[in-house]
């Protein structure tokens, strides 16, 4: 009986002996767990997003004359016909030379209110000449601009299920030459534009802007008013279209 | 009595304490307690340990009691300063070391200081000098270690093998056999160490270790009965399939190697065209795979491919027994942009043609012929295209079809041809594949017979077994290359010499290998694209009588004037889970594998009802 007792207990005792063994061989080896063998990964991390796009823009000029028009402004509102060129890099960095003349006319939010004799209350919109003589802020003349585009998305909407357009939307930043007040003064400043252009062929799209002109106003001390400035903050939405040159392009 | 019942209490008390369990462990072979043991075993006079005890050189600043020779491959130097008071303790040598012995335990020291390339130097010398032939085992398992720590693992595969070699009876035999499974978890191509584990599949692997053994000499058994089914010597194959089928009965639900295993039972099963017992296996490696949420890790992604691979697998089976909505089913059931989705989709678009599904099946084309997958092979697609318009009665269609497929394959078989028939050697095969390899990875701008030898390529690496011996290659270049990064000391020792040398002959081993595999495979290919355009012609020609049938009948005596084709009406409307978008040539990542193409036109009288179909002719 004991004898058995002495063999179970030296078999027992041999047990972790055995697992301390192995445990050993384990912990010299380091790291033993199995590597990851497909060094290729699967399919879904080697395939681009979008591929055979309808439009690609990389190596190709894009010309756009587009119409602008001013947004929330006191005393001018402004048509401005503007000419873009820009040079397309690769799909997402583009530089563009942009140029346009601002038509400013008074704008409906500006009013003039004055008291009559009969102490009653009046308002009618200024005339241009009230507003050039008061050296109001926001006549613009010549603009131009170099930018920096980025575009980092390239989506499709569809419209009513129906009908579908592919886009791409972008981010542009750069320098810019004003020309403003009844003098024409000019001055330099900057421009950051956010923009859209929806797809309609190979080489044609239509191209829809927001832009922010950046510009500081200064008007001396006449006679007849004291001297002002005012940091401009020209909001411009801009509708144009877009034609590309080449016409075509390699799809990749 | 009292004596023994004082010696068990006393044996329990003993090893009840790991510190003792520890002490044992050592003793159990690895590191320090056998040394006396060992020096019986191995019989060495008393006056061969006084010199080699005489050889080890001291630590300086030790108590240096011996008087050591000047030699020049005692390394002093390389000894790390820290363990200098461990070492002059030792040196007084009153545990009983050898001389010898103390030069191995430099070598464990630096192991565990982390200093491999100096460990395996060490070890390497001890095991090449001829004075400590008692220690060259011990020495040269030490140096695997080594080898294996430093990530070299085909050369710790070497040292660790030739330990093995030296028979059961060798004291790190069962260790070896351990560090065996370690390194087939490191390297692609595990058949390199499922040859070495096979040649010892008679001899008990340690009971941790016993499953991954058994399902890795399955795995070695089923390679093994491929390769004889490929040279047509059945009775060996389905002995080996036999012991696929024995081995993997041994490994209990639950191990992590039980899913592998069902997996190789039922392609066991499959391959004895046993339909429903590899169905049985198939499913019980789904049941066992679900992916539980939470971090992908490596184990959980080989968890998912293997799902894959049983979702595809019963896909085939159901697809071989001709039931093909129960195929589609689990086709559909892999995963988008998974490893096997493509082949996924291609299956899937046979089955769907079988069942009259043609939108389904031109949609999922449309997805293989995206510009994703531009380099994968799916010759078979086109032909399959054609099929489906010619029987839509599309001739015009499935003329310029079988126009593309042979453009674009025609040259892709002489080249081929060309490869085959000049019955190289074998691993001049595959120098012709790294060759092409070698210009990818280069960039090389590929023209005219680079362009065709790169499909070659491409069609060459879908064989699994080359891909993984090919992968093999590299990896052993790679671990060529990597001498070059290590310290000069390691770079230019006679220990690199010798693992280089060591490294290149089984690169050239493992060259012929992958160019037997690589001249079988192209030869089957070729066969397979031979069929391919045979059928093609054979489309073309009943195009073409079809079409002569139509103006014929149109230029008859009655001159009535006959359509092939009508207008077919079609929706796009689509449940309320989905949307609607068209394909206009533009391909979405995240639309892929969603396409249905739609046929607006098809015959005017259809000649092939559905169910006559099903008996169609079909891969």
């Amino acid at each position: 009986m004991m004898r058995e007792l002495l063999k179970v207990s030296l078999l027992l005792a041999l047990l972790p002996v055995a697992a301390l063994a192995q445990a050993k061989s384990e912990e010299e080896a380091g790291d033993v767990s199995e590597a990851d063998k497909d060094a290729a990964g699967p399919l879904r991390e080697r395939v681009r997003p979008v591929s055979g796009h309808q439009f690609l823009m990389a190596g190709r000029f894009e010309v756009s004359p587009a119409l602008g028009i001013s947004i929330k402004d006191a005393f001018y509102s402004k048509y401005t016909p503007t000419l873009a060129l820009t040079y397309h890099f690769n799909e997402n960095l583009a530089l563009g030379l942009r140029g346009g003349y601002s038509i400013s006319v008074v704008s409906g939010a500006a009013q003039i209110c004055t008291t009559g004799t009969m102490g009653e209350r009046g308002c009618r919109p200024p005339t241009q000449g009230e507003l050039t003589s008061n050296a109001a802020f926001g006549q613009m003349g010549v603009n131009a601009g170099l930018e920096l585009q980025w575009s980092p998305i390239y989506g499709k909407i569809g419209l009513v299920a129906e009908k579908f357009l592919e886009f791409n939307m972008y981010l542009g930043l750069g320098p810019s030459f004003f020309m403003y007040g009844p003098q024409n003064t000019p001055t330099a400043g900057g421009n950051i534009a956010v923009g859209g252009r929806f797809f309609i062929n190979k080489f044609l799209c239509v191209r829809l802007e927001l832009r922010d002109l950046l510009y500081y106003e200064s008007f001396p001390a006449t006679d007849e008013l004291l001297a002002k400035s005012s940091f401009r903050n020209q909001l411009m939405g801009e509708l144009g279209v877009s034609i590309f040159f080449p016409f075509g392009f390699d799809p990749g | 009595m009292k004596f023994q019942r004082a010696l068990v209490v006393g044996t329990l008390l003993a090893f009840a304490s790991p510190l003792v369990a520890h002490a044992q462990m050592n003793f159990e072979g690895l590191d320090l307690g056998s040394k006396k043991k060992k020096k019986k075993a191995t019989g060495k006079k008393d006056e061969k340990k006084e010199e080699d005890k005489d050889a080890v050189p001291m630590p300086e600043g030790g108590l240096d009691l011996s008087q050591p020779e000047p030699k020049a491959d005692a390394k002093p130097e390389k000894k790390d300063p820290k363990a200098a008071p461990t070492m002059s303790f030792e040196a007084v040598d009153v545990s009983g070391k050898s001389g010898d012995r103390q030069k191995l335990d430099v070598a464990a020291a630096q192991f565990k200081e982390e200093k491999y390339e100096l460990a395996a130097m060490t070890s390497s010398d001890l095991m090449n000098d001829p004075k400590f032939a008692a220690l060259a085992v011990e020495a040269q398992y030490l140096l695997a270690k080594s080898l294996y720590r430093m990530g070299m693992f085909h050369s710790s595969l070497g040292q660790f093998s030739a330990i093995l070699a030296r028979g059961p009876q060798t004291k790190f035999f069962k260790s070896s056999l351990e560090w065996l499974f370690f390194i087939s978890r490191k390297t692609v191509n595990e058949q390199v160490v499922l040859n070495e584990i096979a040649k010892y599949s008679n001899f008990e692997f340690p009971e941790r270790f016993r499953n991954e053994f058994r399902y890795l000499l399955a795995r070695y058994h089923f390679v093994r009965g491929k390769a004889l089914d490929e040279v047509e010597q059945t009775g060996e194959a389905n002995k080996s399939f036999d012991e696929v089928k024995r081995l993997i009965l041994m490994i209990p639900k639950g191990d992590v190697f039980y899913p592998k295993a069902k997996y190789l039972e039922g392609l066991a099963y499959f391959r004895e065209n046993k339909p429903e017992s590899a169905l049985e296996s198939m499913k019980e490696v789904i049941r066992v795979t679900r992916v539980p949420p939470g971090p992908i890790t490596a184990e959980v992604r080989a968890q998912q491919a293997l799902r894959e691979l049983a979702f595809m697998q019963l896909g085939r089976t159901h697809y071989g027994a001709r039931q093909n909505r129960y195929a589609i089913f689990y086709f559909n059931k892999v995963e988008r942009g998974n490893t096997q989705w493509l082949e996924a989709l291609f299956e899937g678009s046979w089955a769907n043609y079988r069942i009259g599904q043609y939108e389904q099946s031109l949609g999922n084309l449309i997805t293989l012929a995206s510009p994703f997958f531009r380099d994968e092979y799916f010759p078979e697609a086109l032909i399959l295209k054609a099929v489906i318009y010619y029987e839509n009665c599309r001739y015009r269609e499935s003329l310029s079809i079988i126009e593309d497929f042979e453009r674009i394959y025609g040259p892709v078989q002489e080249e081929l041809s060309a490869l085959v028939d000049k019955d190289m050697d074998a691993a001049a095969y595959f120098d012709v594949l790294a060759g092409i390899q070698k210009k990818n990875k280069e960039g090389v701008v590929k023209q005219g017979t680079d362009e065709l030898l790169e499909r070659i390529l491409k069609l060459a690496l879908t064989d699994k077994d080359l891909k993984k011996t090919s992968d093999s290659i590299t990896e052993l270049e790679g671990e060529i290359d990597s001498f070059g990064a290590k310290p000069d000391a390691f770079k230019f020792s006679n220990l690199a010499k010798t693992l280089i040398e060591g490294l290149k002959n089984q690169r050239v081993e493992l060259t012929k290998t992958a160019g037997v595999m690589a001249k079988s495979k192209l030869e089957f290919e070729l066969g397979a694209l031979k069929t391919l355009r045979a059928n093609g012609l054979r489309i073309k020609f009943e195009t073409n009588a079809k079409e002569k049938d139509f103006l014929e009948t149109q230029l008859g005596p009655e001159g009535k004037r006959t359509e092939i084709v009508k207008k077919v009406a079609y929706s796009v409307a689509v449940s309320d889970d989905h949307l609607y978008w068209p394909y206009v040539g533009e391909y979405w990542r995240d639309e892929l594998g969603t396409y249905q193409y739609t046929l607006t036109k098809s015959c005017v009288e259809k000649e092939t009802p559905a169910s006559q179909r099903e008996t169609a002719a079909a891969p």
